[in-house]
C-alpha cells in the first residue's frame, strides 16, 4: 500500500500494483525499495484532491482488465465497455481535463494522457477562432493590422478549401 | 491504513507543475499532442489563434487525411501537398490517407488526371516515410494504375501497417522485396495476395505479431511464420487449401467463416489457445472432410468461442467424430448457434472433460438464414439428450433474448450434468 498526498493535504491510499500504472510512481517505488515504510508516501504537490481521486478511479478501472487491453482482438465486448466508460469519465469541464493532462504527463500514464488530449481536441473541433480563444483562454496578441491583413493573406491556403 | 508521515521528504517526489486553469499554459508538446488528434484541416486552422499557436500545427505527430472532408479533388490534393510540405521532416507517428474514387467518376475524368493523382499519392507516401512513421494506414479505392512505392515495404521504423486497397486490376501490392524489421501489426483489406507476396511478407517481418486479413482473396497455399501470435481472417475467400504453420500462434479469430469458400488447415499450431469462429452460413455442397481436420487441431485450445447460424448444421455433421478437447476451459456459444437443437450441446460437452465455464448467448442473429438450411434437419442419431461429464464445470452463464427457449435449455443442462456437482448459473437478458 502506498500513500499519495495532494496539495490540500488529503491522503489517498492505493495498492502498489494499481499505482504502478504511473511509470513515475513505479520508478519512485523501485528506487525506495527496501527502505522505511514512511517512504511509501508520495507527494503529488500542487494538485488538488479532485485530480488524484479521478486518476485513482481511472487506475482501478484499468487495473481490473489489463489483459483484455493487450489482447484486443479476443474480447471486443469488454473493450467496447471500457470505451463507453472512458467516454463518461472524460466528459467533464476543460479545467479538469487540463489538470488531468498535467497529472498524466508528470505521472507518466500514457493511456490517460492520450484519452484526455483526445477529449480536449474534440472540444476544440468545429469552433471559430473566437470560441476556441474563449474556451481555452488563449490570448489573442495579434495586432489589429496583423489580424485584418497579414494573417489572412499569409495563410490563404489554409482557408481556400473552406467548404460548406 | 498507514499513518501519514509527519514530514514527508520533498526531494525526489514526482514534481507537478502548478495546475492552472487554462489551456494556454500547457506545455508545447502537450498542445501538439492535442492537435494530433484533430483533423489536419482543423489543426492547420489553429494558426490564427495566437502567435504561440502560429507554427504549432507543423509539428503534429499524426496526420489523417480524408477526401470525404473536401468538396473538390483538386482542393484535397493541394491541401495534402501543402500540409506535407510545411510539416517537412518533423516527427510523424501516424500517417493515414483515405481516398475513394467511384467508378463513374473515373470515366468522366480523363485518364491523364488520374495518372497525376496516382503519382501524387506516391509522392505523399514518400514524404511521410521520410519522417520515420510508426503507423501507416492507406485506404485507396478505384485507382487503376496505383502501385505502392517499394520503399513502403522496406521502412525500418514502421510498427503498424494497414492497407485497404481496392482496384479492379489488383496489382497495387506486389512488393519485390519486403524488409520491415519492426513491424508488429499488419492488416490487409480487399487485397489479393498471392503466394509470392505472402511468403515475402511473412519472412520479411521478423517481429510480426498480429496479422489481419479482411475481405481478401487468398491465392496462396501456405502461411509459415515462427513469430506470429494473433491471426484474424474476416470474410476472405480462397481457391486452394491454405495450410497454416505457426508454432507461436496463440489466438485465431475467424469471422464470417464459410467452410468451403475458404479452406484452412492448421498444420502446426502447438501454442494455439484462444479460438473465435463465427460461421456465416453452412452449405452442405461445400462441406468437405477438411472441417473434421479443423476441429481435430483444436486440442490445445483453452478458450473457444463459436458463433453464427451456420454452426448448428456443421456441428450436426461433425459431432459424432468430434475429438476430445482436453484443454478446453471456457466455451462460448452464441447467436443462433444452438437455437433449434439445444440437445446438440450435450453431445459437444461430452468431448470437453475439463470445461470450467460455459457461456451461451442466445441472441437472434441479424444475418437472415438461408431457407435451404433453416428447415428442421431430419438426420437422426444426434438429436437425443445424452449425459455429459464435466467434472470441473463451475459456472454457466446464459444471456437470452427469448425467455421461452430458456426453460428448455436449462432443463437439458440440469438433467444431464454430472450428479452431485454444484454449478452456478447466471442469467442475464439482452
Amino acid at each position: 500500500m502506498i500513500t499519495l498526498i495532494s496539495s490540500d493535504k488529503r491522503k489517498f491510499h492505493v495498492l502498489e500494483e494499481v499505482a504502478n500504472q504511473s511509470l513515475t510512481i513505479r520508478d519512485v517505488i523501485e528506487d525506495r525499495r527496501g527502505r522505511r515504510r514512511a517512504d511509501r508516501i508520495i507527494l503529488v504537490t500542487n494538485i488538488n484532491s479532485k485530480i488524484p481521486e479521478k486518476v485513482i478511479v481511472y487506475w482501478l478501472r484499468h487495473f481490473l482488465m489489463p489483459e483484455e487491453i493487450a489482447h484486443a482482438s479476443m474480447s471486443h465486448k469488454k473493450a467496447e465497455k471500457l470505451k463507453k466508460w472512458e467516454a463518461k469519465f472524460f466528459d467533464t469541464d476543460i479545467d479538469t481535463l487540463n489538470d488531468l493532462i498535467l497529472a498524466a504527463d508528470s505521472l507518466d500514464i500514457p493511456s490517460l494522457f492520450d484519452g484526455a488530449c483526445e477529449k480536449v481536441s474534440d472540444i476544440l473541433k468545429n469552433r471559430s477562432a473566437e470560441e476556441v480563444g474563449e474556451i481555452s483562454k488563449i490570448e489573442n496578441e495579434f495586432t489589429h493590422e496583423e489580424e485584418e491583413e497579414e494573417i489572412p493573406s499569409e495563410n490563404a491556403w489554409v482557408w481556400r478549401n473552406e467548404f460548406a | 491504513m498507514e499513518p501519514p508521515h509527519k514530514h514527508p521528504r520533498r526531494n525526489d517526489e514526482p514534481t507537478m507543475s502548478p495546475s492552472l486553469p487554462d489551456l494556454s499554459t500547457l506545455p508545447e508538446l502537450v498542445l501538439i499532442h492535442i492537435l494530433s488528434f484533430m483533423d489536419p484541416k482543423e489543426a492547420v486552422q489553429t494558426c490564427i489563434l495566437s502567435k504561440r499557436w502560429r507554427n504549432l500545427w507543423t509539428r503534429v505527430t499524426s496526420l489523417n487525411f480524408n477526401k470525404h472532408a473536401f468538396k473538390s479533388t483538386a482542393d484535397f490534393v493541394r491541401f495534402v501537398t501543402d500540409v506535407l510540405f510545411f510539416h517537412g521532416a518533423s516527427k510523424l507517428d501516424t500517417f493515414r490517407l483515405s481516398w475513394c474514387v467511384h467508378k463513374h467518376a473515373v470515366s468522366t475524368h480523363s485518364n491523364k488526371t488520374y495518372q497525376i493523382y496516382v503519382s501524387n499519392i506516391s509522392a505523399w507516401i514518400f514524404s511521410a516515410l521520410s519522417c520515420k512513421p510508426l503507423t501507416i494506414s492507406l485506404v485507396l479505392y478505384g485507382f487503376a494504375n496505383l502501385k505502392l512505392p517499394r520503399v513502403l515495404f522496406t521502412c525500418a521504423s514502421l510498427e503498424q501497417l494497414e492497407l485497404d486497397i481496392f482496384d479492379s486490376r489488383k496489382k497495387a501490392i506486389e512488393p519485390k522485396c519486403v524488409n520491415l524489421p519492426n513491424l508488429k501489426k499488419l492488416k490487409f483489406r480487399y487485397c489479393e495476395l498471392n503466394n509470392l507476396v505472402m511468403q515475402g511478407i511473412l519472412s520479411g517481418c521478423p517481429l510480426l505479431e498480429e496479422l489481419s486479413l479482411d475481405g481478401c482473396s487468398l491465392k496462396f497455399s501456405e502461411m509459415k511464420s515462427d513469430v506470429l501470435r494473433c491471426l484474424t481472417i474476416l470474410s476472405c475467400q480462397s481457391s486452394r487449401m491454405v495450410e497454416i504453420f505457426m508454432p507461436s500462434l496463440i489466438s485465431l479469430h475467424l469471422e464470417d467463416y464459410c467452410p468451403g469458400i475458404i479452406k484452412l488447415s492448421l498444420k502446426n499450431t502447438p501454442s494455439l489457445s484462444k479460438v473465435f469462429v463465427s460461421y456465416k452460413f453452412f452449405n452442405e455442397n461445400y462441406f468437405s472432410s477438411a472441417e473434421f481436420g479443423f476441429f481435430n487441431c483444436l486440442t490445445t485450445v483453452t478458450d473457444l468461442e463459436l458463433y453464427g447460424p451456420g454452426l448448428q448444421e456443421l456441428l450436426e455433421k461433425i459431432i459424432l467424430n468430434c475429438p476430445k478437447l482436453h484443454c478446453l476451459k471456457q466455451l462460448t456459444f452464441g447467436q443462433g448457434a444452438i437455437n433449434k437443437k439445444p440437445a446438440l450441446l450435450c453431445h459437444l460437452l461430452r468431448n470437453t472433460p475439463n470445461l470450467q465455464k460455459l457461456t451461451i448467448s442466445d441472441k437472434q442473429h441479424s444475418v437472415p438464414e438461408k431457407p435451404a438450411t433453416s428447415g428442421e434437419p431430419k438426420k437422426k442419431g444426434v438429436t437425443g439428450e445424452i449425459p455429459f461429464r464435466c467434472k470441473h464445470l463451475k459456472a454457466i452463464e446464459i444471456k437470452y433474448s427469448d425467455p421461452s427457449r430458456l426453460h428448455e435449455l436449462i432443463g437439458i443442462l440440469l438433467r444431464n450434468k454430472s450428479h452431485g456437482k454444484r454449478v452456478r448459473i447466471d442469467l442475464s437478458r439482452f
